[in-house]
């Protein structure tokens, strides 16, 4: 069974990999298209913008351009509606646009899409998945563009009531209308509340997903979803907010479920996104098309990791240990990286398993010829110099970064700085006695050739 | 002018490709006492995977990062400053706007016994908190971002002199083990 759902997940990633051109737009036109038709179906007063070539090109222009012109277009669409019916309505929702845009949504224009799905969802009790979503893939930003989108919902709703009044173009009579709209507003505890519990919900989540414990991934929608449920009772109890507790208990552990496939896929998703560049050099042009190997996914990856050394690199020994073939000095020292754990049984250099362990996942051969007989070093310790590097030695790189790079130059002796390699497990490749490599996997389980250590030679 | 010589391995590469067949291995059948360096010269394996990631880069993630590397730190954080401020005032203006229609009827009403100034002052109050709580975040998150973005492009940066490097060598400035 479960071998059935591998190959059935590696065919659809496979398919996805070779269709993403087609895939991506086509996803991407089908959510403007639901978006659009959503605004039509609440607010739809004018006949002229509900018309299907309308929300088509809309959802065409969408199909192609970032997230953020959804935003855009929706508020567009809505301000439109609003207008044919009432100009006053219009006029107010354009400056409630303005203020939620200037002091909330320009700060996260990537995960101003929560903004629009928000108001989509409520529709059918599903807006519970979106603060677990962005909890879960971004920052706490994201609390901006979700509180937007809780505002939004509920402020639609006064002014589709309010703009359904017959109004006169007489001052008294406009002034009450907006009196009365700010009343509502002020008066709705609920769109408070939601927003409230919202971010609290956003807050739990990725402050879990931080940490790096075994099931952190799970663990923090689970409390996305015990913080919404939660929130919601207490607010029910103490403000008297109307909430069914059966649907928020049922909807909010649907929506936990949605964003875990949702965060499930973007993360696989990613990690197999087909690349196609191109470059030049003197003699080519080259058109590349990098596919990710999709069999060595994170689960499967064969090598073992050991010595997941923590973030100052204390415990990492980094002299120089010049591998001269003695095998006597390698084992005496006792490096980290002389012995690692294959299926629970202990390994050492000694052993014969050593070697097969990290020959089945090293299979890069060209790598591994050229890399035969080079001990590399990792920086680890405290002279890496982060900036360094960055400093132009030549025209060319001069050209490129317009403006010189370090505004303090780097101190000579920095102070204990992250090291980009850090998190980074390493791992010794030893495929002759006496001959090893160090290579590295990164935290998406691909190998990655350090770049860094010719520099620091 | 191309040589001759790098003529016919680009055929032999080409009908290799439509053949399905290894290059280096056929070149070795082929003539075996060719250079095993003008082969290996023609595509570059290690060169093309590094151009390839730097490539990547510069299109994902990249773009964004060398954008940023065209302001100093300072200047950058204070253009996302004075864009935030701008952006709040506006915002701002639109509050109080909104907060004027709707005591219209009060302010209309008692016209003549509001104590302008201290309304005034009261709202000026308000707005400089607001801004400053504003100017304050941005300048953290900017200046943040803008750090983050440099440890990337150092990344970057080391795999260009990398790729230098190779080309160093393949010119025959360097030799291959000599230091960058």
């Amino acid at each position: 069974m479960i071998t059935v759902l591998i190959e059935a997940r590696e065919m659809l990633l496979k398919l996805y990999q070779k269709t993403r051109v087609v895939v991506n737009p086509v996803v991407k036109f089908i959510l403007s298209w639901v978006v659009f038709a959503f605004i039509n179906d609440s607010i739809g007063f004018d006949p002229r913008f509900t018309k299907t070539i309308v929300t088509l090109g809309l959802s065409a222009i969408c199909a192609f351009t970032p997230g953020a012109v959804l935003v855009l277009c929706a508020m567009l669409l809505s301000l439109l509606h609003i207008y044919s019916v009432s100009i006053f309505m219009a006029v107010l929702l354009l400056m409630i646009f303005i203020i939620l845009y200037g002091l909330m949504m320009r700060f996260s224009p990537k995960q101003a899409v929560a903004a629009v799905a928000i108001p989509v969802l409520a529709k059918y009790n599903l807006h519970y998945c979106v603060p677990i979503l962005m909890g879960s893939v971004a920052s706490p930003v994201t609390i901006m563009p979700t509180t937007c989108g809780v505002l939004i919902y509920y402020i639609m709703k006064i002014v589709k009531e309010a703009s359904a009044r017959q109004v006169e173009f007489d001052l008294d009579d406009v002034v009450q209308l907006y009196t009365d709209v700010f009343d509502a507003i002020i008066a709705n505890k609920q769109m408070i509340i939601v927003a409230v519990v919202f971010a609290l919900v956003i807050i739990a989540v990725w402050g879990l997903r931080k940490f790096s414990f075994d099931y952190s991934f799970e663990i923090s929608i689970a409390a996305g979803v015990v913080v919404t449920i939660i929130g919601f009772l207490v607010a029910d109890l103490k403000y008297d907010a109307t909430v069914n507790i059966g649907t928020l208990i049922f909807m909010s552990v649907l929506s936990g479920f949605i964003a875990m496939i949702c965060d499930y896929m973007k993360r696989i998703l990613d990690y197999t996104a087909v690349e196609r560049v191109q470059f030049e050099d003197d003699d080519y042009y080259y058109y590349v098309k990098a596919v990710p190997k999709v069999n060595i996914s994170l689960k499967e990856i064969d090598i073992k990791h050991f010595n997941h050394h923590s973030r100052d690199g204390e415990d990492i020994d980094c002299e120089d240990e010049e591998d001269d073939g003695d095998a006597e000095d390698v084992t005496e020292d006792e490096s980290p990286f002389d012995r690692l754990e294959n299926d629970g049984k202990l390994l050492t250099r000694d052993d014969d398993d050593y070697v097969k362990a990290y020959r089945k996942s090293y299979d890069d051969e060209e790598d591994e010829k050229e890399d035969n007989g080079n001990l590399r070093y990792l920086p680890l310790n405290g002279d890496y110099d982060g900036y360094g590097s960055l400093q132009p030695d030549d025209e060319e790189d001069e050209g490129f970064v317009d403006g010189g790079f370090d505004e303090e130059p780097a101190p000579a002796v920095p102070e204990k700085r992250e090291n980009p390699y850090m998190r980074k497990r390493n791992v010794t490749v030893e495929d002759e006695p006496g001959n090893s490599t160090r290579v590295f996997l990164n935290d998406d389980g691909d190998y990655e050739e350090d770049m860094t250590l010719d520099d620091e030679k | 002018m191309v040589p001759p010589e790098k003529i016919f391995l680009l055929l032999v590469r080409r009908v290799c490709y439509n053949l399905n067949l290894d290059y280096t291995e056929t070149m070795g059948v082929l003539c075996p006492n060719v250079n095993k360096w003008m082969v290996k010269d023609m595509l570059n394996n290690r060169k093309i995977r590094l151009m390839t990631k730097l490539a990547i880069y510069e299109k994902r993630e990249g773009r964004e990062d060398i954008k940023l590397a065209k302001y100093y730190k300072s200047d950058y954080t204070r253009l996302q400053v004075l864009k935030t401020a701008i952006a709040v005032t506006i915002s701002f203006l639109c509050l109080v706007a909104l907060g004027i229609i709707y005591k219209m009827e009060f302010i209309l009403n008692n016209a003549l016994d509001i104590d302008y100034a201290l309304l005034g002052r009261r709202i000026l109050g308000i707005y400089l908190g607001v801004m400053a709580v504003y100017l304050v975040v941005s300048a953290l998150c900017y200046s943040i971002k803008y750090a983050r973005s440099r440890k990337k492009l150092a990344k970057y940066f080391r795999m260009l002199r990398k790729l230098n490097h190779m080309y160093l060598v393949e010119d025959g400035y360097v030799q291959e083990d000599e230091e960058e």
